[in-house]
């Protein structure tokens, strides 16, 4: 009976070759999403967790500089056990790309050493991580061969870089020079491995979001595509039943069908995930250790893809009654019943109460574990609630339309979604919660980051944008850099046109406090100290106390009145928080003329910025200037600096990657559906056309029959998702300008490229339509 | 001189390799009730739809009322058979999803006749042809007498000068079939409607003036007038 069932799938005409087809290459691209967004979430986190391990141990750098500075011997504040002392500091490279450059001193050979470095370099050596051996040995590097502080003599691994293609070195130093180099440089005695991301409050939610978003459309696409030509496939089953075939027997030849669907697609998806890996391997975007091909998750894929296809085809024929006298669909007749909301409101009350439980985040215990997965057990209740609401709504909508429509083409749309709404909604399922998602993620992004209370709630969620008209830079790092920017400072305050200057003491700080916890990961970075006025001036979006002895403002995880030390008898209070957290991390604006020297001198001046009147005439006046002071420099012309959360932007950037994803397979799955659905009806149009219905009023019925909805799931999706993103951030307390341009853009958007999507499907209408399939019965 | 309402002149229709007219000429006089009659595959279908306009025949012509079908562009003769034509096909075949009455009052609508007046005259037309009790029914709670007394209302309902029948009682039982048949050439004859009935059963062909006999895409004999 298999053996059959094998050939009839194989030799099941073009029609069954096109369904076997569809089928196979939605699972082809599910599976190789699954496999690569695996892939990729495993390695986040571990890049994650990498950055953290090599910021070291839980050794506070803060006391030792205390101990140094008051002349207390190094050992006494060690454990005796082996150490090195480590630091973190940045250099230019071309390309406005940045060297991550780490100092080694090891106490003994038998010092921790990092992960990734086989051997400690000796003073005076330097390691260097694939990336920037490359660029050294290229045309555009060449220079920067000089810049580095030691000639590289080996190679860092992937187990210290963040990704491939980070420019890191590693230098070797006797522990005075690296402590009279870098005093910001701290002592470890071990790189322990640190677990920086909750699976349960991140990973778990992720995945499951991520999974609901991605398979839903896959579902629907492989449910869409088995549908098609299912009339003679279900002719062919009768006939069997006809002969003799046990129900059981009819089925195993659907399921033997949709399972080599299954198989092909398996292989197929596998084959796509791998060649992907090969393109970001190639392209240096991970490393191929970040991406395991290991066997137990391909194996996994191997045995479920195709079994969950082979049974998905038995219950697709539960509505097909076959008996040898022929197949009979079970249409839904009955009434739509308004208990399909009763999900809908359970997925609201979850949501509410979790998001009510996160008012009390502080609480810990259970409401920090709960929270979490109640909100996102709301948001996957009311996306499906959303799905068994809508035939409802659709129903309601095309009795009332039924009744009154005075145009043949709304009567015959109307009756049609009447008749069958459960069949008039599932083309536009993937849309429903894909709207629902992407609204309540648009409502929450920008909302948050135009609030200027949310960042008190989300501060890793806040964008800043400096935009000077010029910048200085000096590059690289000359030894009489402080004399070079005081004399540029008052050359270019004489320059007509120059409006104020900002000298940024930018480098690397590794803030400790005591009590305070440093919630995310990354938060070594610059320290920028600059004149207040100024910098209020060219950093959009902030207005922090500027007073004597206070830190305008650190990144997130402090609270304003804060005591943070930065160092040796340098201790100040937190006036407000900046969160910022691009790969600079920690980004403390400190107002220069109230900085005390201590921290100005930590870091040399590294740029200038420039507010000027913007003409041509001044930029080539502070040319001039510039190179008559400070001839190494070099000046660009109105670069914008913008510090980018990596939360939004990344979300941003997943957003609309798995929308773009998501919405071609719902694309696709609406298109072979409409088709489908055309050629299903082909007779009851040919008839229409027979008493001379216009092929034009058809077009006009069936796209609004798609179009009706559709409308109301945009609508449905639109509405739900904007008001969880409100409640959400107003029980967090927000108040939140609100992002209208956004919210409506996007279902508008949607709804327009769906249209199309219909459009083209309607293409089918012409060779469906005429008189011919008069003639069959 | 010809006096007919429809005259085809020399039709061939071929569907790839075979061959469902072949040269056939005919004439069908205005208010004539005639029965095309033939075995299975002789081509009455064929004929029947290049008649109406439904099918473009390859070679010949059709001269409808004087006018030309092949001259007309879909639009036209969608109109033409929208306006001056009406048919009944061997399942009724009703659009499923609207009520019975909806069914009957659709070309009217599609004609821009007001929803209103256009069911006002469907509920008439269903109530002459006996079937107002099943006005507010959809085509699968109807019987198959049920659903051609509903085609026959809705080929009336806009007053046609031409009703074209395919294999009207095909699907029923002979009472139904006598009923379907007495109830179409009784309003054909009381409207003065030319009557067109493509059938294989001697018994319905008795209903008609005239019986023309197609087999092999020729006609093969007409009998007289009754």
């Amino acid at each position: 009976m298999t053996r059959l069932a094998v050939r009839l799938a194989l030799r099941g005409g073009r029609s069954g070759l096109v369904r076997v087809g569809l089928i196979a290459i939605a699972l082809a691209a599910g599976s190789a999403m699954l496999i690569v967004g695996s892939w990729v979430l495993t390695a986040g986190v571990a890049r994650t967790d990498r950055v953290e391990t090599r910021r070291g141990g839980p050794l506070a750098s803060v006391d030792m500089l205390l101990h140094r500075a008051q002349g207390v011997p190094l050992n006494s504040v060690t454990s005796g056990r082996p150490f090195v002392i480590w630091s973190k500091t940045s250099l230019s490279a071309p390309r406005a790309r940045t060297i991550t450059a780490f100092g080694i001193a090891p106490s003994g050979t038998d010092a921790p050493r990092p992960p990734g470095v086989r051997a400690i370099p000796k003073p005076g050596t330097a390691l260097a991580s694939p990336a920037l051996r490359a660029l050294v040995d290229s045309r555009e590097g060449a220079s920067l061969r000089a810049a580095l502080p030691a000639p590289i003599v080996g190679t860092v691994g992937n187990e210290l870089l963040r990704d491939p293609r980070e420019l890191v070195v590693v230098t070797g130093y006797d522990i005075d020079t690296l402590q009279r180099i870098d005093p910001g440089a701290y002592l470890l005695e071990s790189f322990h491995p640190r677990h920086t991301i909750n699976s349960l409050l991140f990973v778990v939610p992720i995945t499951v979001l991520a999974t609901l978003v991605l398979l839903l459309p896959l579902l629907v696409f492989v449910g869409s595509a088995a549908r098609v030509g299912a009339r003679r496939r279900e002719e062919r089953l009768a006939t069997m039943r006809l002969i003799g075939a046990t129900p059981g027997q009819a089925r195993l030849v659907a399921a033997v069908e949709t399972g080599i669907a299954g198989i092909i697609g398996m292989a197929a998806g596998i084959a796509l995930a791998l060649a992907t890996r090969a393109w970001l391997v190639a392209h240096r975007t991970y490393a191929p250790g970040e991406l395991p091909t290991s066997g137990t998750r391909l194996l996994a894929l191997a045995l479920v893809v195709p079994l969950l296809s082979a049974i998905s085809a038995p219950l697709a024929l539960r509505r097909i009654g076959m008996s040898p006298l022929g197949v009979d669909t079970r249409r839904h007749r009955r009434s739509v019943s308004p208990w399909r909301w009763w999900l809908l409101a359970l997925g609201w009350t979850l949501f509410v109460a979790g998001a009510l439980l996160a008012t009390r985040g502080d609480t810990g215990g259970w409401r920090t574990s709960a929270s979490p997965l109640l909100l996102t057990g709301g948001v996957v209740g009311v996306a499906l609630g959303l799905i068994g609401a809508g035939p409802w709504l659709v129903q309601q909508g095309a009795q009332l339309v039924e009744r009154r429509a005075a145009r043949p083409s709304s009567l015959l749309a109307a009756a049609r979604l009447s008749e069958d709404p459960r069949a008039g909604f599932r083309p536009v399922t993937v849309l429903v919660v894909t709207v629902f998602v992407a609204t309540m993620l648009l409502v929450l992004i920008p909302a948050a980051r135009r609030s200027p209370t949310a960042s008190q709630a989300w501060p890793w969620t806040q964008d800043v944008t400096a935009r000077p008209d010029l910048q200085v830079t000096w590059n690289p790092i000359r030894a009489d850099a402080a004399l070079a920017v005081a004399a540029a400072r008052d050359r270019l305050a004489r320059v007509q046109g120059v409006e104020a200057i900002a000298p940024l003491h930018a480098g690397t700080l590794s803030p400790r406090t005591g009590d305070v916890p440093i919630p995310w990961p990354g938060t070594d970075g610059h320290v920028v100290v600059a004149d207040c006025t100024t910098f209020a001036a060219l950093v959009h979006g902030s207005s922090r106390d500027c007073r004597p002895g206070v830190l305008t403002a650190v990144a997130s995880g402090y609270r304003a009145g804060d005591s943070l030390t930065l160092g040796p008898s340098l201790s100040l209070t937190v006036a407000g928080q900046l969160p910022l957290l691009d790969r600079a991390g920690v980004l403390a604006l400190v107002p220069g003329s109230f900085a005390p020297p201590q921290l100005r001198d930590l870091h040399d001046v590294s740029t200038l910025w420039l507010r000027t009147d913007g003409s041509r005439a001044t930029a080539l006046r502070v040319q001039a200037a510039i190179l008559a002071v400070a001839p190494g420099s070099t000046l660009e012309p109105g670069r914008t600096l913008q510090y980018r959360s990596i939360w939004i932007t990344t979300t941003r950037w997943l957003l609309y990657t798995v929308l773009l994803v998501v919405l071609s397979l719902a694309a696709c799955s609406l298109a072979v559906t409409v088709v489908d659905q055309i050629f299903d009806r082909r007779r009851s149009l040919a008839t229409l056309r027979a008493v001379g219905t216009p092929l034009s009023l058809l077009r006009r019925a069936t796209m609004l029959e798609v179009g009706a909805p559709l409308v109301a799931a945009t609508v449905l999706g639109a509405v739900n998702g904007s008001v969880m993103g409100f409640v959400f951030t107003r029980l967090n307390g927000n108040s939140l300008a609100v992002p209208w341009l956004d919210v409506l853009a996007l279902p508008v958007f949607i709804a327009a490229a769906w249209l199309a999507v219909s459009a083209i499907g309607l293409a089918a209408l012409g060779r469906a339509a005429p008189p011919v399939p008069l003639r069959a019965t | 001189m010809n006096d007919g309402i429809i005259d085809a002149k020399g039709l061939v229709k071929d569907f790839g390799t075979t061959k469902a007219l072949r040269g056939v000429t005919l004439t069908i006089r205005g208010g004539e009730m005639v029965a095309i009659a033939g075995p299975s595959g002789a081509g009455k279908s064929t004929l029947l739809y290049c008649l109406s306009g439904i099918l473009q025949p390859d070679w010949g012509t059709v001269t409808f009322a004087g006018r030309r079908l092949e001259t007309l562009g879909e639009a036209d003769r969608a109109a033409l058979r929208r306006r001056e034509f009406g048919f009944v096909f061997q399942f009724g075949q009703l659009v499923s999803e609207l009520r019975a009455v909806d069914n009957v009052a659709l070309p009217l609508v599609i004609d821009g006749v007001r929803r209103v007046e256009a069911t006002h005259r469907a509920l008439d037309w269903l109530e002459r042809l006996g079937a107002a009790d099943v006005a507010r029914e959809t085509p699968d709670e109807l019987s198959g007498g049920e659903v051609q007394r509903v085609a026959i209302a809705r080929a009336l309902v806009t007053g046609p000068r031409v009703v074209f029948a395919d294999e009207p009682t095909g699907a029923l039982d002979s009472i139904a079939g006598d009923e379907v048949m007495t109830v179409l050439t009784e309003h054909a004859r009381a409207q003065g409607i030319t009557l067109v009935v493509v059938t294989h059963e001697p018994r319905v062909a008795a209903y008609m003036h005239r019986e023309i006999v197609v087999r092999d895409g020729t006609v093969a004999s007409r009998e007289a007038v009754r």
